[in-house]
């Protein structure tokens, strides 16, 4: 067994490792941010596009040029879809039910706004799984603290009230990027400053 | 250490157990490879902490055993080194650390 935990404390290296950089978080904080556009004008709608983007080349770009030069590249075993995508349907439906059963019971469940207002719950339980499904990757605790800012704002905009239903999801979006970018901001800094490009002295020191 | 030389029947893995594998640096580079579909040399050179030269060394006969595969190739002009586990290489490896444990937990009681 005991070569067991170590292969998991290897896995967790790695996983820390690969991540280091901060440019997940900060790709993600701006996905945010882009999402809660909506909030000050409808016609940035077009924005929520920009994430497939960001997701995609640019932060494979971004790798490219500031992280493999520096500890190297690394593709890590990725998680198979078809689970990721049973464990959010299966979250979406627990949320669904329990919400259903507190709108039963506390107010109407045939009326559409509430459900609206309450989807920041929905989004903060989604993303704290995620987050979770991190910490327990990584082994950071880092990664529980955003899956429960996640849930705290997510209920605590969902109880707020607004003048437009859609304003509590919005503002959610909105808080998970202010606390993601300067978090990704700040990693990305220093991952720069405490790691010099060694790619050059790898290959210049070729037999 | 031969086959005859062991008399206890709990201790008859330790005689199979694979030398290759049996290196404390090369179980290492085997190990972090175990965990992610590929990586370069720069990374596993970062994350076992050997020089250049003796991660080489080691990888070559990793290679030579049909346990890694190396391959070359360039990314915008800068020549990288692409390392995963061959099928064989994971098969070899699940075999060693099952063999171990049987070793150790013979020894244990």
């Amino acid at each position: 067994m005991e070569q067991e935990i170590d292969l998991k404390e290897i896995e967790q290296k790695t996983f820390r490792d690969c991540h280091q950089d901060g440019l997940l978080e900060l790709v993600m904080g701006i996905c945010m941010v882009t999402m809660s556009t909506r909030l000050i004008s409808p016609f940035l709608v077009f924005m929520l596009a920009l994430p497939v983007l960001l997701f995609g080349p640019v932060l494979v770009a971004m790798r490219k040029r500031f992280t493999y030069p520096r500890i190297g590249y690394v593709k890590l075993i990725p998680d198979k879809p078809k689970e990721v995508l049973a464990v959010i349907f299966l979250i979406t439906l627990i949320v669904i039910v329990v919400m259903a059963v507190a709108f039963l019971l506390f107010g109407d469940v045939r009326d559409f706004n509430l459900w609206l207002k309450w989807i920041p719950v929905w989004g903060g339980v989604v993303l704290a799984g995620m987050f979770s499904s991190f910490g327990s990757k990584s082994g950071c605790a880092r990664y529980y603290v955003f899956a429960l800012w996640s849930l705290i704002s997510g209920f605590v905009l969902s109880i707020l009230n607004f003048e437009a239903v859609e304003t509590g999801t919005l503002l959610y979006f909105l808080v998970m990027g202010c606390l993601l970018i300067p978090w990704g901001l700040v990693t990305f800094i220093r991952f720069l400053r405490k790691s010099p490009k060694r790619i050059q002295e790898i290959n210049n020191g070729k037999d | 250490m031969a086959k005859t030389e062991i008399d206890n029947e709990n201790l008859q893995p330790l005689a199979e157990i694979d030398r290759i594998i049996h290196e404390p640096a090369r179980l290492l580079i085997l190990a972090y490879l175990s965990v992610v579909e590929s990586a370069d040399f720069l990374f596993l050179m970062n994350q076992t902490h050997l020089t250049r030269g003796n991660l080489s060394a080691h990888l070559s006969k990793l290679e030579t055993a049909g346990y890694v595969e190396i391959k070359k190739e360039f990314v915008e002009k800068i020549p990288r080194t692409l390392l995963c586990l061959t099928e064989e290489g994971k098969k070899a490896f699940q075999e060693y650390r099952r063999s171990m444990k049987q070793v150790l937990d013979s020894l244990a009681e």
